[in-house]
C-alpha cells in the first residue's frame, strides 16, 4: 500500500517534471542542428581521398549567327510618351519621329458677354527623354488632323500608323531644348503660340456655338493634332509626358475691356484617351549597311551589315540570334547539358556613355518566329525571365559583354534530339524601351565576340 | 491509457521522425567516407559516462545495451525509457588546414522492462554506423582554364532496431538475446550548386542479424563481479544500388552499382566489480572487419578492438537519491587504415548521474574529449569535444496492475 500512495504522488508530479528536461532536451537539439547548419560550406579537408565520377566541359565552337531583323510594326498607343524629333547618321539613317493624339472635351462654362481674348498656348512638358543633340535649335510645329483617329480592326496604334493633317502649321516654336531640367524642374513646359486657332474656339465657346456644345461635334470639329519635326536641321528627338495633365492647350482671356490685366481667365483643353495617342516614325537606311532592310525583306545577316547587327527601338530593329551548328552535337546517353551562355558583345567604338549613345543595362531574349515576329522574353529553368546585365570593361574598353544564360532555349532546343536551324531569338532591351525609345545599340557579330558556350557533365 | 505510456508513444512518434534526420547528420567526419562510416558506440546511459564500457554490467537505474543478457537487471517494478542526445565540436587538422563545426543529434531511443521474474525485454533504435561528410574540391572544367567547386557529401548509415530479451537461468546466470533488424543506406554524392547537378550513389541496406550475451555474477570478500559476453556472428547485408543524375530540369537513373556491405563477427568480454557506491569494469571487444573489403583504394580494413575502463562512484544526496559521478577511457583501433596508416581513436570521459528532484529518473551527462586519426601521410586529425545528454524515464506502471 505505501508504494502505491508513493506512486499517486509521483504521477501527479509527473507533468511538470517530465516537461522540463524533455523541453530543454529540444532547445539543446535544435540549437546544435542551428549550428551545425551554419558551418558546413568552404571545408575541403578530406579532399585527397573523394574521386570524382563527373567531368565538366564546355564547347564554345558552336557557330552563333547574327542578323537584323526589321520588326513589322510596333505598339506605340498608351505608352506615356510623345516623341518628336529628326535623327540622321551614317550608321542608322534617318529617322523621323512624330506623334499623334486627340484632345479631350468637357463642357464649357459660359462665358460673360465682356470676356476679350488674349492669347492661346500649347504646353508640352518634357519626359525627359531625348536622344541626339540637344545643343542645337530644334523646331517643333503642331498640325490640325483632317481625319478622325480611329482605331479600326487595330486594337492599338503602331509606329507605322498615319493620319492625315492639314499642311497648315496653326503653332511651331524654335528653341534650345532641355529635356534633362524636366527631371529636376517639374515645370519646365515647352509653350506653343496658337492664338490663331485659340481666338477661333474662344470666339465659338463665348458664342455657344452648337459646336462646342456637344461632344461629337466638337471631336469632329477638333480631330486631334499631330506634333512634327519638319525643320530638316533638327538632329534630335525628344520625349513629352502624354497625359491630360501634361499636354494640354490653354485659351487665356479676361473680362474687363479697358484694362487688361484686371482679372485675367483660362480655358483649358487637355489630351484625349492615351490609348489614341501614339509616335509614328518613318526611317530611311539610304546610304547604310541596312539599306537592303525593309518590309519585304525584313532580316539581313551581320555579314552582309558590316559584321554588325543592329537595335534601334520604335523602329523594330532587333539583332536575331541563331545557332546554325547546333545540331551537329553528339548527344551522348552519358552527357548533361548544365548550362548554355551567350556572351554577346557591343562594337567597340559604337557608344560612348554620357554622350547619349550609352549601352542598355540589362538586355533581355525576345522569342520569335519564322515570321519574326516579336514575342515575351525567355524563361530560364525555373520560369523566371532571363536577363544579361552589362558587363563593362571600364579599362580597355574590349571586354564589355553581355552574358544570357540560354540552358533552357538549349535544352528545349534539343530535347527531341533535332535542333531546328531556324530557331532562335532576338535581343533587345525591355519591352517599355523598345516601344518608346530610339535608343540603340549595335552587336559586334565578329569571331570570338560573340560566343555560346556550352558547358556539359560526362559520367 | 495510463498517462506515462502516452508520453512515451509520443516521444517515440517524435524519436521516430527525427531518426531520419538524425541519420543523415549524425556524423560529420571525412573519415566516414569510407566504408560503412563512422561505427558508432554500441552503448547508451551510464555506460557513455565510463568511455563505454558495459560488457559486462546489469542494467539497473538505466538502460545498458552492450550486452543483452544484461537486461535481467532491470528492476522487476519499473519500466525505463531512454533517449539520448549527443553535441560535438570537432576541429579537424592536417598539415595544410585547420577547420572546425558544430554538430548535434539525437542518437538513440531505447525502452525495457521486466515481463516475468526471470525475463526481461528490451527494444530501441541505436545507429551502427554514420556518414556525414561535406568537401568541396576545385575541378577543372575540360576545353577551359576555369575552374569550379565541387562539393562531395555523403550521408546515411546501418541503424539497428533490435528487440531483445534476457533470461535469468539461474541466480547467477543470464542469457540475452537480440533480434536486430539492420536497415539504412550509404550514400555519397557529388554535386555543384553553380552548374546545378548532383550524381548521387545510394545503397539501400538491410538485414536481420542476432546478437548473443552472457552474464554471470559471483561475489568474492563481499565484492560483486559480473562477467560479460557478446558475441555477433556478423551478417552480409542486402543490398539495393539507386544512382541518379540531377540536373536542374531533369533526374534519370543510371545503371546500378553493385556494392557489397557487410557487417564483421564480433566478440566481446567485460568485467565488473561493484561494492557499496562504487562500480568498475573493464571492455574488450573485437570485430572482424580484416574480412571484409571495401573495394576503395585508399582503404585496407583490419580488425577493430576496443579497450575500454570506467568507474563510477554512487552516493546518496541529502533528498535520499542517488548521484553518481563517473569516470572513463578508451582505446579504439577502427577497422581503417588508409594510407597504411590506422586510424585509432582515444578519449577520456567524465560524467555524472543526476535524479530528478521527486522522481526516480535520471540524467546522464557526460563530457567526452577525444582525438581520431592522424596528420601522417596527409591524413586528418579528428579531435572531439562531445556532450552527450542521456535521460532515463522511469515508471512504475507494473505496479499499479498489480494493486488495483
Amino acid at each position: 500500500m505505501r508504494v502505491e500512495i508513493r506512486g499517486n504522488k509521483i504521477r501527479k508530479k509527473l507533468s511538470f517534471f517530465i516537461g522540463i528536461p524533455v523541453f530543454y532536451f529540444f532547445i539543446f537539439v535544435t540549437g546544435t542542428f542551428f549550428l551545425s547548419s551554419c558551418s558546413k560550406s568552404d571545408f575541403s579537408i578530406g579532399e585527397d581521398f573523394v574521386e570524382s565520377r563527373t567531368q565538366l566541359k564546355i564547347i564554345d565552337t558552336f557557330k552563333v549567327d547574327l542578323s537584323t531583323v526589321l520588326l513589322d510594326s510596333i505598339v506605340t498607343s498608351q505608352k506615356s510618351i510623345a516623341l518628336v524629333g529628326n535623327h540622321k547618321d551614317d550608321v542608322f539613317g534617318t529617322i523621323n519621329a512624330s506623334s499623334y493624339f486627340k484632345m479631350a472635351y468637357s463642357t464649357f462654362e459660359v462665358l460673360d458677354d465682356k470676356a476679350v481674348f488674349d492669347s492661346a498656348n500649347f504646353c508640352l512638358k518634357y519626359s525627359g527623354y531625348s536622344f541626339g543633340d540637344t545643343t542645337s535649335l530644334f523646331t517643333i510645329s503642331i498640325h490640325e488632323l483632317t481625319e478622325k483617329i480611329e482605331l479600326g480592326d487595330r486594337s492599338s496604334f503602331y509606329n507605322i500608323n498615319k493620319f492625315n493633317y492639314s499642311s497648315d502649321v496653326i503653332g511651331s516654336k524654335t528653341f534650345y531644348p532641355t529635356p534633362n531640367y524636366g527631371e529636376t524642374r517639374e515645370d519646365t513646359i515647352v509653350y506653343i503660340h496658337i492664338n490663331e486657332f485659340g481666338e477661333k474656339l474662344f470666339d465659338m465657346i463665348k458664342d455657344e456655338d452648337v459646336v462646342v456644345s456637344d461632344k461629337d461635334l466638337f471631336e469632329d470639329y477638333i480631330k486631334g493634332f499631330v506634333l512634327t519635326s519638319e525643320n530638316p536641321s533638327n538632329n534630335v528627338i525628344l520625349g513629352f509626358t502624354a497625359d491630360a495633365s501634361s499636354l494640354y492647350f490653354k485659351i487665356y482671356y479676361h473680362l474687363d475691356k479697358e484694362d487688361p490685366e484686371a482679372e485675367k481667365k483660362e480655358i483649358s483643353i487637355t489630351m484625349g484617351e492615351q490609348g489614341y495617342q501614339f509616335n509614328h516614325v518613318d526611317n530611311d537606311f539610304s546610304g547604310t549597311a541596312i539599306e537592303k532592310l525593309n518590309q519585304f525583306d525584313d532580316v539581313l545577316p551581320s555579314t552582309e551589315t558590316g559584321n554588325k547587327a543592329y537595335f534601334q527601338g520604335l523602329i523594330g530593329l532587333m539583332p536575331k540570334v541563331q545557332f546554325p551548328t547546333l545540331g551537329n552535337i553528339f548527344l551522348n546517353p552519358d552527357w548533361k547539358i548544365l548550362k548554355a551562355e551567350l556572351i554577346i558583345e557591343p562594337v567597340s567604338d559604337s557608344y560612348e556613355a554620357g554622350k547619349n549613345i550609352e549601352l542598355p543595362d540589362v538586355l533581355y531574349p525576345y522569342s520569335t518566329n519564322i515570321e519574326n515576329e516579336l514575342g515575351g522574353i525567355l524563361k530560364d529553368l525555373s520560369g523566371d525571365p532571363i536577363s544579361a546585365k552589362v558587363s563593362l570593361d571600364n579599362y580597355y574598353n574590349e571586354d564589355t559583354n553581355y552574358t544570357f544564360d540560354i540552358t533552357s532555349f538549349i535544352i528545349d532546343g534539343l530535347a527531341d534530339g533535332y535542333a531546328d536551324p531556324d530557331d532562335g531569338f532576338l535581343i533587345g532591351p525591355e519591352s517599355t524601351k523598345i516601344a518608346t525609345t530610339v535608343d540603340r545599340l549595335l552587336v559586334d557579330s565578329k569571331k570570338k565576340n560573340i560566343m555560346l558556350k556550352l558547358y556539359y557533365l560526362s559520367y | 491509457m495510463h498517462r506515462l505510456a502516452k508520453i512515451y508513444v509520443l516521444i517515440s512518434f517524435f524519436s521516430l521522425t527525427l531518426v531520419d534526420q538524425a541519420v543523415s547528420q549524425i556524423t560529420q567526419s571525412p573519415y566516414s567516407m569510407f566504408g560503412l562510416g563512422t561505427i558508432e558506440e554500441n552503448c547508451v546511459g551510464a555506460s557513455r559516462g565510463m568511455g563505454g564500457t558495459g560488457i559486462a554490467f546489469l542494467s539497473g537505474t538505466t538502460l545498458n545495451i552492450l550486452n543483452p543478457a544484461s537486461y535481467s537487471g532491470i528492476d522487476s517494478l519499473v519500466s525505463i525509457f531512454e533517449l539520448g542526445f549527443s553535441g560535438n565540436y570537432t576541429s579537424f587538422d592536417t598539415n595544410e588546414d585547420y577547420k572546425s563545426m558544430f554538430n548535434g543529434n539525437l542518437k538513440y531511443f531505447t525502452m525495457g522492462f521486466r515481463t516475468s521474474p526471470r525475463l526481461a525485454t528490451s527494444f530501441g533504435f541505436v545507429p551502427y554506423s554514420t556518414i556525414g561528410y561535406n568537401i568541396n574540391s576545385l575541378s577543372g572544367i575540360e576545353n577551359s582554364y576555369a575552374e569550379y567547386y565541387e562539393t562531395f557529401s555523403g550521408e546515411g548509415g546501418v541503424n539497428k532496431f533490435y528487440l531483445g530479451n534476457s533470461y535469468k537461468l539461474t541466480k547467477n546466470l543470464s542469457l540475452g538475446i537480440n533480434a536486430v533488424f539492420l536497415l539504412g543506406n550509404v550514400t555519397h554524392s557529388e554535386s555543384s550548386s553553380i552548374f546545378a547537378y548532383k550524381l548521387e550513389d545510394k545503397t539501400y541496406v538491410s538485414n536481420f542479424n542476432l546478437n548473443y550475451g552472457l552474464n554471470y555474477r559471483f561475489e568474492i570478500n563481499k565484492w560483486k563481479y559480473n562477467v560479460g559476453l557478446i558475441y555477433d556472428n556478423g551478417k552480409r547485408l542486402r543490398t539495393e544500388n539507386v544512382t541518379t543524375i540531377k540536373t536542374a530540369n531533369e533526374s534519370e537513373v543510371l545503371r546500378k552499382n553493385i556494392r557489397r556491405y557487410s557487417l564483421p563477427r564480433a566478440f566481446g568480454v567485460g568485467l565488473a566489480v561493484q561494492k557499496d557506491g562504487f562500480r568498475g569494469g573493464l571492455d574488450y571487444e573485437t570485430k572482424e572487419w580484416s574480412s571484409i573489403e571495401f573495394n576503395n583504394d585508399y582503404l585496407k580494413t583490419r580488425n577493430s578492438n576496443r579497450y575500454s575502463m570506467g568507474l563510477e562512484y554512487s552516493a546518496f544526496n541529502g533528498n535520499n537519491k542517488y548521484i553518481s559521478y563517473r569516470l572513463g577511457v578508451e582505446y579504439n583501433e577502427s577497422y581503417m587504415v588508409i594510407h597504411k596508416i590506422p586510424i585509432n581513436y582515444k578519449s577520456v570521459t567524465v560524467g555524472t548521474g543526476l535524479p530528478l528532484r521527486g522522481y526516480p529518473s535520471v540524467i546522464n551527462v557526460s563530457f567526452e574529449y577525444g582525438q581520431n586519426g592522424s596528420k601522417k601521410e596527409d591524413l586528418i586529425k579528428e579531435t572531439f569535444y562531445t556532450l552527450h545528454l542521456d535521460i532515463s524515464f522511469k515508471d512504475f506502471w507494473f505496479i499499479k496492475r498489480k494493486y488495483n
